[in-house]
């Protein structure tokens, strides 16, 4: 196994320095490493693609992309990948990055956990769900060369129980909210924990709405 | 921050790039284009011209080519049972957008609850594509062949790729917003207590609701049926899970357990 730079590495610019050491000082190390992973992820099966995109914003969508889920950044009503994208805005916004790539960070992290939909946007918004569904779900997994898998987990290590760790992480951030989910892989979350959570149901809310037919 | 004034000021091009990194590497075989940001489908299927005799719209829609177009290809290729459905979306969301003082791009608004289920028929269903996108896709080829600009696409194909998701539209162009409202309102009923009642019973009169609450489900099925794939972890599922016997839904929470990352 090489080291994590012969396969990817984070970009070189104070820009994602600045990056790196805000989520580092802000998440937890199990959702820092996940972050990290989802950027290599991203980067490494862009690249098998032949997408071309900005490997900093790419960096600030993969990076800030669980951000909704620390208390601090959690709103009492928003989805938490809204929250989420809403911080990698205002820190883009203060560091002078122009609207329309903002706009595309933004909609990387506020989709990336809407299925079917990213991948026929531009590359960095594909690129986060994709990078996201390989660490969470192992969507792709195959695709990947075991020594990029070995490097890119040896520089960022899964923790022991990280499937378990990442559900309960997942859930600390959006129990609060349960309505967010309505509609989305979060209620299954919640469901898992909470045994008597009774879920929103598409067809139910179509049959009870207040319209006669 | 005001968010829609930010998302407003915002253009939907691709945006040059400002920085770039030693990791940016060139592209293979990748077009260096701008505008906009999302890509096209391998397979295109043909939007058709629906015939004259249908290019023409009903009281209260504003009458355009597009309009007359986009009204013709409900009557000639969708069902009674869409086309009410997707005017009174337009009405609704018109509504919702004369309520909020803002300018409204009526036209794209009324074009984009025309084609927002156009996926869930025949003509325009892709194998493998969520029904949602392939209504964006049919709308993106509708206006760029009447040679829309590049933003009022994105905007359409947003409103229609993404009109299943909740807690996003709010965010995006207030088209997108609307269109989702609309569409949350008739299938729905959210918003329904707020909404003026002369507005509701004067539009459920042109355009009435005739077992719509059934019937609206079986045309969700009927749209994805051959590709319940696509509606895994969106509120489609639920429509799997109802209408096909022995449907098991997908659990997020198995997926996680069983992915193929050993031991964590």
């Amino acid at each position: 196994m090489g080291s994590i730079k012969q396969h990817v590495g984070a970009p070189d610019s104070a820009l994602a320095r600045e990056i790196t050491e805000l989520v580092r000082d802000t998440e937890t190390p199990l959702l820092f490493n996940h972050s990290s992973r989802v950027y290599h992820w991203g980067t490494l099966a862009g690249r098998r693609r032949g997408l071309k995109f900005d490997a900093e914003l790419f960096y600030a969508g993969a990076m800030f992309h669980d951000m909704g889920l620390i208390p601090k950044h959690s709103s009492a009503t928003e989805r938490f990948e809204v929250d989420g994208a809403n911080v990698a805005r205002d820190f883009l916004k203060s560091h002078g990055i122009s609207p329309a790539d903002i706009d595309l960070v933004w909609t990387a992290i506020a989709l990336h956990t809407t299925p079917g939909v990213p991948q026929h946007m531009h590359p960095v918004v594909a690129l986060v769900t994709a990078g996201v569904e390989m660490d969470v779900l192992g969507i792709g997994y195959g695709d990947f060369s075991d020594a990029d898998r070995a490097a890119v987990v040896g520089a960022y290590p899964r923790s022991e129980r990280f499937k378990e760790d990442i559900i309960r992480a997942f859930y600390d951030g959006i129990k609060r909210k349960p309505d967010t989910t309505f509609g989305n892989v979060k209620a299954d979350v919640i469901a898992d924990k909470e045994p008597s959570f009774k879920r929103g149901n598409f067809c139910a809310v179509i049959r009870g709405s207040a319209w006669r037919a | 921050m005001n968010r829609r004034g930010f998302l407003k000021a915002s253009s939907t091009t691709a945006g040059a790039i400002a920085i770039t990194s030693q990791l940016d590497k060139p592209a293979v075989a990748q077009p260096a284009e701008g505008s906009p940001t999302f890509r096209r489908p391998k397979i295109i299927l043909p939007v058709p011209t629906p015939s004259p005799q249908f290019q023409h719209v009903e009281a209260g829609v504003p009458d355009t080519k597009m309009t007359r177009e986009a009204t013709g290809l409900l009557r000639e290729f969708s069902t009674p049972l869409l086309f009410n459905h997707s005017h009174r979306a337009f009405f609704w969301g018109n509504e919702m957008g004369r309520q909020t003082g803002q300018k409204v791009d009526v036209e794209l608004l009324f074009i984009c609850a025309a084609f927002h289920d156009m996926g869930l028929l025949k003509t325009f269903s892709s194998a493998t594509d969520r029904f949602e996108v392939d209504g964006a896709n049919a709308v993106r080829q509708f206006l760029e062949h009447h040679d829309v600009p590049a933003a009022r696409i994105q905007t359409a194909w947003d409103a229609i790729s993404l009109h299943t998701t909740p807690g996003i539209a709010a965010y995006k162009p207030l088209e997108v917003e609307l269109l989702y409202n609309g569409v949350a309102l008739d299938s729905l009923g959210i918003g329904y207590e707020t909404f003026p009642t002369d507005v509701r019973t004067k539009v459920v009169a042109q355009f009435p609701r005739v077992n719509f609450k059934h019937d609206i489900a079986m045309a969700f099925l009927g749209g994805f049926e051959h590709k319940t794939d696509t509606t895994i972890f969106t509120c489609n599922e639920d429509i799997c899970t109802h209408l096909i016997r022995g449907y098991k839904r997908h659990d997020f929470y198995d997926q996680v357990q069983n992915s193929p990352f050993q031991n964590s």
